[in-house]
């Protein structure tokens, strides 16, 4: 079987634009199943987009966006909404519904998509919040809980259809060290052990380098190096290694 | 919930913004406009008797029986019909508003201004419509 046929998620030529200047310009990666890919780049640079574009909320205007060999730009409605299903996203910001509980939260796609019943549904929450040591903000608002809470919770309720991939945008931006490598440590988990896809977007080089099984670099549009956490610790693109001076040196030098 | 990301949360889980968030609050205001018609309908012509009464003299007695002699069913009925539509038509306008906001809390509060604004504009000017084609065809 070739590279790729095992391909879970695959962007090929992927063109988007709002004005004149492309955010994406032929954009080409691929994700084998149970990888972790970490997209990384500068601050603006059209990371959040391309989560976008992969979750079908922004269609770009040129190139194909395959999810399990299916095209996702040229779904129906119908379609989309059945593959995103398979697919769990964590927001930056959580985007947790505000006037929801957090155990509403994450039964929101168990209540909306599946046909389990109340008993089922309160047990995968449990299971789900337990997985990111939460089960006691349950009945909390969003508006109670600190943005790494949140960030948490956001991942409870994208693990609760245990999706096959799950997108990062973003997880460890503005949180302190220690919530950091909380969620570090669960993408690890959720890497090793529940055996998930996952594609996280950062620039956080402590948790990219923590997380990532493949990493990408996308710059001006274009991704300019895909390769392993090692493959990058000794690139000699100039961008690159300006970027992953902000990262310890001795980090960089670890074999 | 556009502006704080939810909207796109819903869309990304796959349930999909018009199916959960727009089509239970357009079935409910098309329902609940042509209750408010039927309020205010009511208010209206107890707020008539009792100015009627007080300013100008005429009996609630009086004023009962000119409102049963000139007041049509086919008014009443033409009233109640068209607002199931301005509930369609303000629904539509709200939702569309709402999803297209940019700008966070000042774009939500701009949006909910032209929202109502837009709304009274499209209310009056497809009352009017309506108003010509009962008269043209139901004189």
């Amino acid at each position: 079987m070739s590279d790729e046929t095992k391909s879970l998620v695959e962007m090929r030529g992927v063109k988007f634009q709002f004005t004149d200047k492309p955010i994406l310009d032929d954009v080409d990666f691929s994700v084998q199943a149970q990888e972790a890919l970490v997209i990384m780049g500068l601050s603006g640079g059209g990371k959040s987009t391309l989560l976008g574009v992969l979750m079908g909320l922004l269609k770009p205007n040129a190139g194909v966006v395959l999810f399990k060999d299916a095209d996702l730009t040229k779904l129906s409605r119908r379609k989309l909404n059945e593959a995103r299903t398979h697919i769990g996203m964590v927001y930056q910001n959580g985007a947790l519904i505000s006037s929801m509980t957090v155990g509403e939260n994450v039964a929101l796609p168990l209540v909306e998509l599946s046909d389990k019943n109340e008993k089922e549904i309160g047990a995968i929450i449990d299971q789900k919040l337990e997985l990111v040591d939460l089960l006691d903000a349950k009945d909390k608002l969003p508006s109670e809980l600190s943005g790494g809470m949140q960030k948490r919770v956001g991942l409870a309720r994208a693990l609760a259809l245990d999706p096959e991939l799950v997108l990062f945008d973003e997880p460890t931006a503005g949180l302190d060290p220690i919530n950091t490598e909380i969620i570090d440590n669960l993408m690890i988990r959720l890497r090793d052990k529940q055996e998930v896809t996952s594609i996280i977007v950062t620039h956080e080089m402590e948790s990219a380098f923590a997380v990532a099984t493949r990493m990408a670099f996308l710059y001006e549009g274009k991704i300019i190096l895909q390769g392993t956490p090692d493959e990058f610790r000794h690139s000699d693109v100039p961008i690159v290694r300006k970027f992953l001076s902000s990262y310890s040196k001795h980090e960089l030098t670890k074999a | 919930m556009t502006a704080g990301g939810e909207v796109d949360a819903i869309e990304g889980m796959g349930i999909g913004a018009l199916r959960y968030l727009v089509a239970p609050r357009l079935l409910a205001i098309i329902c609940l406009t042509p209750c408010l018609t039927v309020i205010a309908v009511i208010s209206g012509i107890l707020g008539a008797a009792f100015i009627s009464s007080l300013m100008l003299s005429i009996s609630f007695g009086f004023f009962y029986n000119q409102v049963m002699t000139y007041l049509l069913a086919q008014d009443l009925i033409a009233g109640i019909a068209k607002s199931f539509l301005f509930g369609g038509i303000i629904g539509i306008i709200a939702c569309y508003k709402g999803l297209s906001v940019r700008g966070g809390a000042v774009g939500v509060g701009k949006a909910t201004t032209s929202s109502v604004v837009t709304a009274i504009t499209v209310v009056i000017v497809s009352d009017s419509l309506c108003n010509i084609f009962i008269i043209t065809f139901f004189p």
